[in-house]
């Protein structure tokens, strides 16, 4: 045991000591939260070039309100001071003599040569109250994904042509709006009652970022820590086998013992890792003006006491496999290929993840969050979502995973200890389950 | 008192025999010398001695202990391919591997400066391995084996790659470990370090044991059937003298392995050209691992028909070629 602990200590600080390990630390949320925050970087760069169109009215009502619309918009949201935060809109009332077609074609050509972002044509009819005559309302552009603009057209537009339209049939648009108003669903957790003391607690309202955001960051982030350490287990094993290395260790320490050490020290770096991340979070939650208490329970003991449970059992379901791996080849380009199908069963819970918050309870969910390699990942997130998970459901979970994981870590101190040493080609799967069998 | 003792030890690789039927007793505080050629089953069985791989039937003894790995932080192993973490400070590495043979890291680490003086090696304490040049990284493995003073070292071809300054640094460690009383065991190619440096020699060939015995023993076993000879024309005066079975052209002189009497050789040569030295001896041991496993020995195995043994030292096996 002492050895298997000499081994750890030494992988764990080999590891955090290494350069990679703090660029890791940076770099891997970076990487997986680097879509995101490229995002909303991208959004907050401010385009200030001018947007010019042109406004073809035959209602012959709507320009000036156009007009008066972008230039106050231009006027008040796009200005700080001299500086411009966004682009001006800038509108020109259609001028020329052409008409259908012939008028598409010349704004289309000025479209094309990039003096305009696009024209709106505003139907002749458009504020009669049936839907008969003119009541085209178009928008043609060469920039269809610039929707800032139409958008805001077919709001002006159809919020003068709403209010001439109540005026022209004797209604008041504000009793209409009064009377049309939509209610909005509130969704509230269960009332409780203390059986003891009969005391009613009211119902508290939902909160989706402690419901859904939270449970799934950490269960994204148990992905994330395996993916960090497992794989890295397999290189480092193939490293020692192919530098000779191995056979050194072996003749002090017991190939199990070997692969313990190993294991052990893939739990520690990534806890550390996970009390790096999980700390930094819960730092950034607390420095927040107002925390729902619902995000604050969400982060509690027993949420992270899971989170630490179900992020060590898949840790020694997949190291086990990747260093079994590792031992059993004898160049990289083999292991790599040999890792595909444990690769495989790693990533295929993170694809029901979406499914699996949608409906925690549903038959899918249950199924497979006891089918143990997917156990940590899905079983965590079913724990962590309200209502949570059947006490049965989740002892089975347990039992089946705790099982799973022995002999995924036996299995793999046998096909450690005998391809630890061996040269030459690489088994085949076929081969591997005989060394399993094997005495 | 023996510091290994092998019984009727035999282990196969699916159908290959790597070692057949081996039995061998180390006596303590002795030098033992493995020889044999590549593949013949020498790594085999100083891993089976390690416990690093079982045998498939027969008992091992290692310092007393009998079947287990409990002697194994007593006993000290430099594989025949060097081990050693790159990245890792040489300093580190010591404290690791002196951990793994259960010191303290304190004391492995004080013991791993000691021993880096002790080797010429002061200054490299604080580099990574993969700065080191090959002899010194070599000496770093050498020091790792030593650090935890063992009862028993097993040094897998210990020379090989090394230059002559560097070599005799490290055949004076190991002797100076012997004489502390420290049994060593060691493979080798190098059949003049084995005949300087051991006590016993033990030869296996195609898995078999072959030889087994002081350098002395084996010698008298072959009898005095080698001349050493030098004169002018080297080796091509000897063409068709009688009873000459064999010449080693060693370039400054010959030696020829007689089947008849050395006088009548020398009679013969002396008609053809001038002798300038003349010595009949015993044969080395290069001559009678060659004997053994020599080419002729090779292919009798590669041909069915030739079964496995490579006999016996003595035997006819062995006096065949």
């Amino acid at each position: 045991m002492s050895k298997t602990l000499t081994v750890a200590r030494s992988e764990y600080l080999k590891a955090v000591r290494s350069k990679a390990f703090v660029v890791g630390v940076l770099l891997t949320p970076l990487l997986f939260g680097g879509g995101l925050i490229a995002m909303m970087i991208a959004k907050q760069a401010v385009d200030t070039a001018e947007r010019r169109f042109v406004v073809v009215d035959r209602s012959e009502r709507l320009w000036p309100l156009i007009e008066a619309g972008a230039e106050q918009r231009n006027r008040v949201e796009v200005r700080r001071g001299d500086e411009l935060i966004g682009p001006p809109w800038i509108a020109e009332p259609y001028s020329g003599t052409a008409a259908g077609q012939e008028l598409e074609v010349e704004l289309s050509t000025r479209v094309e040569k990039g003096e305009l972002l696009g024209f709106v044509v505003l139907g002749a009819d458009l504020f009669a109250i049936s839907p008969e005559g003119d009541q085209s309302f178009t928008w043609h552009t060469n920039t269809p994904t610039y929707q800032d603009l139409p958008n805001w057209i077919e709001r002006l537009v159809n919020t003068e042509v709403e209010r001439s339209r109540f005026e022209q049939a004797g209604l008041d648009q504000r009793q209409v709006e009064m009377l049309s108003r939509h209610s909005s669903l509130r969704t509230l957790g269960l009332t409780k009652q203390d059986v003891h003391t009969g005391v009613v607690t009211a119902a508290e309202e939902e909160n989706e970022i402690a419901n859904l955001l939270v449970p799934a960051v950490l269960g994204l982030m148990i992905f994330m820590l395996v993916m960090m350490s497992a794989p890295a287990l397999m290189n480092n094993v193939l490293e020692e086998k192919m530098q000779k290395i191995a056979e050194v260790l072996v003749s002090s320490v017991p190939p199990f013992e070997l692969l313990m050490g190993k294991l052990l020290s893939a739990v520690g770096i990534s806890l550390t890792l996970g009390v790096i991340y999980v700390g930094a979070g819960m730092l950034f939650v607390n420095r927040m003006d107002e925390v729902p208490p619902q995000v604050l329970a969400a982060l509690g003991p027993g949420p992270l006491a899971w989170f630490v449970l179900f992020l060590m059992l898949a840790l020694l379901i997949f190291g086990s496999m990747f260093s079994g791996l590792g031992a059993a080849c004898s160049e990289l380009q083999d292991a790599q290929t040999m890792m595909m199908p444990a690769m495989l069963l790693f990533m295929l819970p993170v694809f029901f993840i979406g499914p699996v918050l949608e409906d925690p309870g549903s038959t899918l969910s249950t199924a497979l969050s006891l089918f143990p390699p997917f156990t940590p990942l899905i079983m965590f997130l079913r724990v962590t979502i309200p209502p949570g998970v059947p006490w049965w459901q989740l002892a089975l979970a347990l039992v089946l995973t705790t099982g799973f994981t022995v002999a995924c870590v036996l299995g793999a101190g046998k096909i450690f200890r005998l391809g630890i040493l061996a040269q030459g080609q690489t088994p085949t799967y076929r081969q591997l389950i005989g060394w399993l069998t094997s005495r | 008192m023996h510091a290994v003792r092998l019984e009727s030890v035999t282990r196969t690789f699916g159908r290959q025999v790597a070692v057949n039927d081996l039995s061998l007793s180390v006596p303590e505080g002795s030098v033992y010398g493995f020889i044999g050629p590549n593949g013949s089953g020498k790594t085999t069985t100083l891993r089976m001695i390690l416990h690093i791989i079982h045998p498939d039937s027969g008992r091992i003894e290692v310092l007393g202990e009998e079947g287990t790995r409990a002697s194994n932080d007593r006993v000290g192993y430099l594989p025949e391919e060097r081990g050693l973490y790159k990245k890792m400070r040489v300093r580190h590495l010591l404290e690791y591997y002196g951990a793994l043979k259960g010191l303290p890291p304190r004391e492995a680490r004080r013991r791993g400066l000691e021993w880096l003086d002790r080797m010429g090696l002061g200054a490299a304490g604080d580099k990574k391995i993969e700065a080191l040049s090959k002899g010194m990284a070599q000496k770093v493995q050498f020091i790792a084996t030593m650090l935890a003073r063992p009862a028993l070292v097993i040094l897998d071809e210990p020379f090989s790659g090394l230059d002559p300054v560097n070599l005799e640094v490290l055949r004076d460690a190991m002797l100076e470990l012997n004489r502390e009383g420290t049994t060593v065991i060691f493979s080798t190619h190098d059949m003049s370090m084995a005949e300087k440096m051991c006590d016993f020699i033990f030869m296996i060939f195609n898995g078999n044991k072959v030889l087994d015995g002081t350098l002395d023993a084996i010698q008298t076993t072959y009898g005095a059937d080698t001349v050493r000879l030098r004169c002018d024309g080297g080796a091509a005066s000897l063409a068709g003298l009688p009873a000459v079975e064999r010449v080693t052209d060693l370039g400054q002189y010959q030696e020829v392995r007689l089947a008849g009497d050395p006088q009548e050789l020398l009679a013969a040569l002396v008609k053809r050209t001038r002798v300038q030295q003349f010595e009949i001896t015993r044969p080395s041991l290069h001559d009678i691992f060659v004997r053994i496993a020599g080419p002729a020995a090779q292919a009798a195995l590669a041909a069915p028909a030739a079964g496995a043994s490579g006999g016996r030292a003595a035997g006819p096996a062995a006096k065949q070629h």
